[in-house]
C-alpha cells in the first residue's frame, strides 16, 4: 500500500511519463539502444529520490523495447534487436495497408506482455529464478539450436535459400576471436574485424539500407509482384473482438515465452521475441499466415518482448545476477540506492521490490495510453514522400550505427550489410534466417564446446539433462515432424 | 539460371571459408574443440546447400521471376551508392550538420525529389539529427 502511495506521487509520475518519451525516441530511432539510454540517464538520476530515479530508468527501458517494434513494422528496420521478429509480420502488414492495426497491435500487446511479466515476477520470482539458473552450457546450446531450426520456418517460399542465409549469418559471427581460445579468425590483418563484425550495425544496413535500395528499384511493386500502394491513411489502430480472441493463445505462449527466456541470463529480449513468434507459430492453426502479416504472430513477438523484461528483473532482483547489459545497469543503480538485490532484499526491502513492480505495471499502462497517439504521429513517415523518406532511413542508419560504438567501422558494417540485404532480397534470399544465425551462431558454438570440455569430450551430457534432451527432441520434431505428420496424412487419405 | 550461379557463389565461399578455417591453429585446451572446427562444419553445409541450389537451378526446379533493372533506375541506386561511400570517407571531416545536408541533398536529387523539397528535407534531417544526437543522447558528433 505505501508503495502503490509513493508511485502515485505526481513528482514520480511525470519522471515516469518523461522516462516513458524519452525511451519512445530511443527506441524509435534504429542504433540507439536501451541499454545506451538507461546507462546515459543513470548519472542523471543520481540526485533524485529512489523512486523518481526508478520512475525514468523503468520508463526508458520499457517503452524503448516497445517503441523499438514501431521502426520495426513502419520501415521494416528493428529499432532495438528486441523487435526483430517484428518485422516479420509488422512490414507485411504495412505493405497490404494495414499501417494503423500492426502500430495498433505493437501498443497494445507489448503493454500486455509487460503486464503479464510484471504479475509473473510478483507471483512467482523464486521458482523461476531457480528454473533458469538450471541452464547450463549444454542446455544455452540446446536452446540455440532449437533457435536456429527457426531458419525452416521464416525461410518463406525457397528453404533452401533461406539455410544459406541462416548459415552466412552463422559464418559473419565467426569473424573476430574464437569464443573459447581467443584465436583471431577470419580478420585477414584487420584489427576492426578482430573485434568482430558489431550484430546491431549488421541489421541496420540489412534491413534499412538494402530496403531502401531494394524500395529505389523496384518502386511500387511489393515482394509478391503486386502493384504496393502505399495507404493514405493509417487506418485503424484498435484490435477488434474476434482478432483479439483469435490472438489470444498466441499471446499468452508469446508472453509466458518471453518471461521464461528474459529470466535466463545472457538470453535477452532480441532471444525471447523471436522464440515466442516460433513457439505461437508453432501451436497456431495457421501457421502459413505466419510471416506474411499475421496479426496472431505479430501479437505474439510483441508481448515475448515486453513480458521478457519482467523475466529478466526476476533473476537479477531475487538472485542478484544481471542476465543482460541493461539489468546489469539497473542493479549498479540499484545498488547506489543503497540496495542490494538477492534473496534478503524481498524481505529486508519489500517498500523497494513492490515500488519496482508498481512502476513497471505504471509504465506499461502509460505507454498504452500514450503508444496510440505516439505510433500514429510517427506512422505518418510513411506518408512521406518517398525521397524524404529513404533520405531520413540512411541517415538515421548511418548515425545509428556510428552512435553505437562511435566507430566508423560500423558504417562501413552498415553499408556492407545494405548491400547484402539488397542482393539478398533481389535474388529471392530471406532476411530472417541470416539475422537468426548471427545472434544464435555464437552462442551454439561458445556453449556447444564449453560443454564438451565440461563433459571430458562426452556428447552424452547434451542428452542426459532433462532441459537440453527436451529442446534437441523439440528441434528434431520441429525439422522432420512437419514431413512426417504430412507423410501420414496423406497415408490415411 | 541465376539459382544456378548463386548456387555457384555458395559453393565457392563455402571452399573459401573451409579453406580459411584449416589454417587457423589447432586447439590447446583439452577436450575443447578446435577453432576451425565449427567455421569447417558450416562451410560444409555451405557447400552442400549451394550444390543442391545449383541442381535446383539447372533442373530449374525454383522459379525466380526477375524484374530487370532499368538503365535510369541503376545509375540513380548507383549514384546514392557512391554518396554514401563518400560521406563515409569524409566521417570526422568538416562539421556534421554542413557535410550531411549537402550530402542529403545530392541524395534527395538522386532520388528524383524536386529541388526545394530536397533543400528543405535535407536541412530539417541533417540539424534535427545533429541536435538529437549530441544533445540529447550525447553521441560525440563532428
Amino acid at each position: 500500500m505505501q508503495a502503490i502511495q509513493h508511485i502515485l506521487q505526481p513528482g514520480v509520475f511525470l519522471y515516469l511519463v518523461i522516462g516513458t518519451a524519452l525511451g519512445l525516441v530511443v527506441g524509435t530511432l534504429p542504433g540507439l539502444t536501451a541499454t545506451m539510454a538507461v546507462a546515459i540517464l543513470t548519472p542523471l538520476t543520481f540526485w533524485l529520490d529512489y523512486e523518481s530515479g526508478l520512475a525514468v530508468l523503468v520508463g526508458v527501458w520499457n517503452s524503448a523495447i516497445f517503441a523499438g517494434g514501431i521502426s520495426a513494422i513502419l520501415i521494416n528496420i528493428p529499432g532495438t534487436p528486441a523487435s526483430i521478429a517484428s518485422t516479420f509480420d509488422g512490414y507485411p502488414m504495412v505493405r497490404q495497408g494495414k499501417t494503423g492495426l500492426a502500430l495498433g497491435i505493437n501498443v497494445l500487446y507489448s503493454a500486455i506482455g509487460g503486464l503479464v511479466g510484471a504479475v509473473v515476477f510478483m507471483i512467482a520470482a523464486f521458482p523461476l529464478a531457480r528454473f533458469a539458473l538450471a541452464f547450463g552450457p549444454a542446455e544455452y546450446f540446446a536452446l540455440g539450436l532449437f533457435g536456429l531450426s527457426m531458419m525452416v520456418a521464416v525461410s518463406g517460399a525457397s528453404i533452401i535459400k533461406g539455410l544459406i542465409a541462416g548459415f552466412l549469418g552463422i559464418a559473419l559471427s565467426m569473424v573476430g576471436l574464437d569464443p573459447m581460445l581467443a584465436t583471431p579468425r577470419f580478420h585477414f590483418g584487420s584489427t576492426q574485424l578482430m573485434a568482430g563484425i558489431s550484430f546491431i550495425p549488421m541489421l541496420i544496413g540489412i534491413f534499412g539500407l538494402g530496403e531502401v535500395a531494394y524500395q529505389m528499384i523496384t518502386g511500387e511493386v511489393s515482394e509478391e509482384g503486386t502493384t504496393f500502394i502505399a495507404s493514405k491513411k493509417i487506418g485503424r489502430m484498435l484490435v477488434r473482438a474476434a482478432e483479439f480472441v483469435r490472438t489470444v493463445p498466441a499471446t499468452i505462449i508469446g508472453s509466458l515465452t518471453g518471461v521464461v527466456i528474459g529470466a535466463i541470463p545472457g538470453a535477452g529480449a532480441d532471444i525471447a521475441s523471436l522464440m515466442g513468434w516460433e513457439f505461437a507459430r508453432r501451436a497456431s492453426r495457421r501457421k502459413k499466415e505466419f510471416g506474411t502479416g499475421s496479426i496472431e504472430g505479430l501479437a505474439s513477438t510483441c508481448a515475448a518482448n515486453n513480458s521478457c523484461l519482467g523475466g529478466a528483473l526476476t533473476t537479477m532482483m531475487a538472485l542478484g545476477i544481471p542476465g543482460d547489459a541493461v539489468t546489469a545497469v539497473l542493479l549498479g543503480s540499484f545498488i547506489m540506492y543503497g540496495v542490494r538485490p538477492g534473496p534478503a532484499m524481498f524481505t529486508e526491502r519489500a517498500d523497494f521490490v513492490f515500488v519496482v513492480i508498481g512502476l513497471m505495471i505504471m509504465v506499461n499502462l502509460v505507454f498504452l495510453a500514450g503508444g496510440f497517439f505516439f505510433s500514429r504521429f510517427i506512422g505518418g513517415i510513411t506518408l512521406l514522400p518517398k525521397p524524404v523518406m529513404w533520405s531520413t532511413i540512411i541517415i538515421l542508419s548511418i548515425v545509428g550505427s556510428f552512435a553505437l560504438n562511435n566507430r566508423v567501422f560500423d558504417v562501413w558494417v552498415a553499408l556492407l550489410g545494405g548491400g547484402l540485404g539488397f542482393v539478398f532480397r533481389k535474388y529471392g534470399f530471406p532476411l530472417g534466417p541470416i539475422i537468426l544465425g548471427l545472434i544464435l551462431g555464437p552462442m551454439v558454438e561458445r556453449n556447444f564446446r564449453t560443454a564438451l570440455i565440461i563433459s571430458h569430450g562426452s556428447f552424452w551430457i547434451f542428452l542426459t539433462k532433462p532441459i537440453s534432451l527436451v529442446l534437441i527432441l523439440g528441434t528434431i520434431l520441429a525439422l522432420i515432424g512437419p514431413t512426417i505428420f504430412r507423410k501420414k496424412k496423406e497415408d490415411i487419405v | 539460371m541465376t539459382d544456378g550461379i548463386l548456387g555457384i557463389i555458395t559453393i565457392m565461399i563455402g571452399v573459401f571459408l573451409f579453406h580459411q578455417a584449416g589454417q587457423l591453429p589447432a586447439g590447446v585446451l583439452l577436450f575443447a574443440l578446435d577453432p576451425g572446427f565449427f567455421p569447417r562444419i558450416i562451410a560444409v553445409t555451405l557447400v552442400a546447400l549451394g550444390g543442391i541450389l545449383l541442381q535446383q537451378g539447372i533442373k530449374k526446379k525454383v522459379q525466380h521471376t526477375e524484374e530487370p533493372i532499368q538503365k535510369e533506375t541503376a545509375l540513380r541506386l548507383a549514384c546514392v551508392a557512391g554518396l554514401l561511400i563518400a560521406y563515409t570517407l569524409l566521417w570526422g571531416k568538416g562539421f556534421f550538420p554542413l557535410n550531411t545536408f549537402f550530402f542529403l541533398f545530392a541524395c534527395h536529387l538522386a532520388m528524383k525529389a524536386k529541388p526545394l523539397l530536397a533543400a528543405i528535407s535535407s536541412v530539417v534531417l541533417s540539424v534535427a539529427t545533429y541536435y538529437l544526437f549530441t544533445q540529447i543522447f550525447r553521441v560525440r558528433l563532428f
